[in-house]
């Protein structure tokens, strides 16, 4: 699934790490995500959206439509 | 960052004594490294484990030993790169070194079950060799309470994105089973292969493991 996540983290400045810290995750995971090989779990998708004060569905793009 | 580590002992020390520090150490863990390969060839020389505790009690001690020059060579480092953990990496870290620190006690505990049931020490895990009934008691307990014990810390503290890399790898680890097993018993009966013996099995476990930890890799590094 493609998302907005490497331009958010962008814009704030963060590396991956920072990131990972703020999520509580690993590197690896924000890494995964960002590059499309692994979807997060409900929780960690809401807690993106809260932690970029956005709804899921704006980090988060619906290939279908 | 969440969590981070602020002001510890090595944030606190001068940049020249950290460096000065970082090279003692690490002549003293090449010292330890030294000895503990000495150690095992002494063993692998004499060709059969030492029957005295003291023995292992000293391999424990520098092994306990070696892994504190490392936490204190990574410390320093760190502290070095300005690089604090998050409050994620230091429970996933201190995860893998609980983990690490029951299993060299209870490891050492079963070498020398074998050692004292005159089984030749490793031979406890590595042969089909009778054992006394206190010593196969003693042995599985050590074996299942390291084992759930390690499950249970291992998954409280990992995220989603490793909990998905251990089920593809358990998963995979299963399929390698459910594939082994019968194929072997097939040619087994056809000759090709020896008839399964409990070694075999547990061989084939152990592979089963080593395709677990590749898959598990391959889905966590990616």
């Amino acid at each position: 699934m493609q998302n907005r996540l490497r331009l958010l983290r962008a814009e704030r400045g963060w590396s991956q790490a920072e990131l990972a810290g703020h999520l509580d995750v690993s590197r690896q995971a924000v890494n995964a995500i960002e590059t499309g090989k692994y979807d997060p779990s409900l929780p960690l998708a809401f807690k993106i959206a809260r932690l970029f004060d956005q709804s899921i569905e704006d980090i988060f793009l619906d290939e279908v439509k | 960052m969440d969590g981070q580590a602020q002001g510890n002992w090595a944030d606190r020390m001068g940049s020249t004594k950290r460096y000065t520090l970082i090279v003692i150490i690490s002549i003293f863990g090449i010292f330890m490294i030294g000895m503990l390969a000495g150690f095992s060839y002494a063993i692998y020389e004499d060709g059969k484990l030492p029957t005295k505790p003291l023995a292992y009690i000293i391999f424990a001690a520098i092994l306990g030993l070696a892994s504190l020059v490392g936490w204190v060579l990574a410390t320093l480092i760190r502290s070095l790169r300005h690089q604090s953990m998050s409050g994620f990496d230091r429970r996933y870290w201190k995860m893998w070194a609980v983990i690490v620190g029951l299993s060299i006690p209870i490891g050492i505990g079963f070498v020398m079950l074998g050692v004292s049931d005159q089984a030749n020490g490793i031979s406890l895990v590595l042969s089909n060799s009778p054992i006394a009934p206190l010593t196969a008691i003693l042995g599985s307990l050590a074996m299942g309470i390291l084992l759930i014990a390690s499950a249970v810390i291992y998954h409280r503290t990992i995220d989603d994105h490793e909990e998905r890399a251990y089920l593809w790898g358990s998963t995979i680890a299963f399929y390698f089973l459910a594939l082994a097993f019968p194929l072997h018993w097939l040619l087994a009966r056809g000759g090709i292969v020896p008839v399964l013996t409990i070694g075999v099995a547990l061989l084939l476990i152990l592979l089963s493991t080593i395709v677990q930890a590749i898959v598990w890799a391959l889905f966590k590094f990616r």
